[in-house]
């Protein structure tokens, strides 16, 4: 094979965010935006990308751009790029694990390429981008016919389970600023590698929130490891009971909660010098 | 606005206008070689995991298997076939020199991402710029060491001028 040999599809390239929730609501329709998910899967030909007749490139969206901080929040485009996130100042002053999930993530050229929406919508069981907001309690700004509606990135990401969610348009996603955090992953090797296990740590009044890639379907916000940390208790058994870790050829259960436990204790660690 | 199944697009691929009708559904990569000719793109995994098909859009390194052609209307590509791009240039002679290359699959895609680092790049910062493309010959060192050199030859003419 030498080329991509992609099927027949339409595109569409809306200009506004009225045109794209016509867009999106046609059958077939897909968003596409940084492609590094959309046109791998149609590449690959994997079952769900059988049922996409056209591509909606939402690029053009301007509402979905750039980083602001309004009050004691950011507001971060959906199609900021991961590449963006590692490098924007704001973002790394007032909210440091998402700007370090998103140096963990991939090689540069697919950081200059994947978008934090896309992030939080393709449902990978580690998206690192999507662990650290999590962590961060992040709120989504989600297109609801053609209005906007702000969803806790907790309850989008669960309502994304058994649905085709590449039909729901992400204008923006909101976190709180000034929260000190980290973020730690490991891979299979040290970098351009997905996570084998992924820990976003935001500090807040009550203790710190503690999000986790890589150890169940989706990322995941444990309140009962929290619970422990703050008590002082031995993290191990929670953690047991938290995490669905799944094996394969490389990694086994037992390993990927140990590895959970470690970078635990190291994002909390660092999260609490800043 | 309507969805079509072709689109029209005008793009400056190494500095010539090209202005082509293209089906929805082409990666600029199909664009490069299929349509365009320009074979010096290689096509590896097709799913951005090797970095091989590696082209400037704009200037910045971007994988062409990841890029639809219709998303680049008014837009600039640049290949391994520029042969006005300095950077381009002088590190394929020292991909020569050095011998950073064995089969010569990856080496357009190593060059094209290498093309865009500060050209006082040190080691660690020639690797985490090319984490993205995978050599299965030369085990890198000779690589970092072509990326190394040609940069630092562009940093003499620069204090020298």
């Amino acid at each position: 094979m030498t080329t991509s040999d992609l099927p027949e599809l339409a595109y569409a390239c809306p200009r506004d965010l009225g045109e794209a929730a016509m867009a999106i609501a046609r059958p077939g329709a897909c968003i596409y935006a940084g492609g590094t998910d959309l046109l791998v899967a149609l590449t690959e030909r994997r079952p769900w990308a059988r049922f996409v007749r056209e591509i909606v490139d939402v690029k053009r969206l301007d509402a979905a751009t750039g980083v602001q901080q309004i009050g004691e929040r950011l507001r971060i485009g959906a199609l900021v790029t991961a590449e963006e996130l590692a490098s924007n100042t704001l973002v790394r002053r007032e909210a440091p694990v998402l700007a370090e999930a998103a140096a963990a993530t991939a090689a540069p050229t697919l950081r200059r390429r994947a978008t934090i929406g896309g992030n939080v919508t393709t449902p990978h069981p580690a998206g690192d981008v999507a662990t650290a907001l999590l962590a961060l309690e992040a709120t989504v700004e989600v297109m609801d016919g053609s209005a906007v509606r702000d969803v806790p990135i907790a309850a989008f990401i669960a309502a994304q389970a058994g649905t085709w969610p590449r039909q729901q348009l992400i204008v923006a996603v909101s976190v709180p600023t000034g929260r000190r955090g980290a973020f730690e992953k490991a891979g299979s090797r040290s970098s351009f590698s997905r996570s084998v296990a992924a820990v976003g740590v935001v500090m807040a009044e009550g203790g710190a929130t503690v999000a986790l890639g890589g150890m169940r379907e989706r990322p995941f916000v444990s309140t009962a490891v929290a619970a422990a940390i703050a008590e002082g208790r031995p993290i191990g058994a929670v953690l047991a009971a938290e995490c669905r870790p799944p094996a394969d050829g490389f990694v086994s259960p037992a390993y990927r909660l140990r590895l959970a436990g470690v970078l635990i204790a190291r994002a909390l660690a660092r999260a609490g010098r800043r | 606005m309507k969805p079509s199944a072709t689109v029209r697009i005008t793009v400056t691929v190494n500095g010539r206008v090209v202005d082509r009708v293209v089906p929805a559904a082409t990666t600029l990569v199909d664009l490069l070689r299929s349509h365009l000719g320009l074979t010096g793109t290689k096509f590896g995994c097709g799913v951005g995991d090797c970095g091989s098909c590696t082209v400037l859009v704009d200037d910045e390194p971007a994988l062409s298997c990841l890029v639809l052609a219709a998303e680049l209307d008014g837009r600039s590509v640049t290949t391994i076939e520029d042969e006005q791009d300095e950077r381009i240039r002088r590190l394929q002679q020292a991909f020569v020199a050095t011998a950073g290359l064995q089969c010569g699959f990856c080496t357009p895609g190593m060059i094209l991402a290498a093309s865009r680092l500060p050209p006082d790049a040190d080691d660690a910062a020639i690797r985490a710029g090319l984490v993205g493309n995978l050599c299965r010959c030369t085990g890198y060192s000779k690589i970092v060491t072509a990326v190394r050199r040609a940069g630092r030859r562009r940093v003499n003419r620069d204090t020298k001028t």
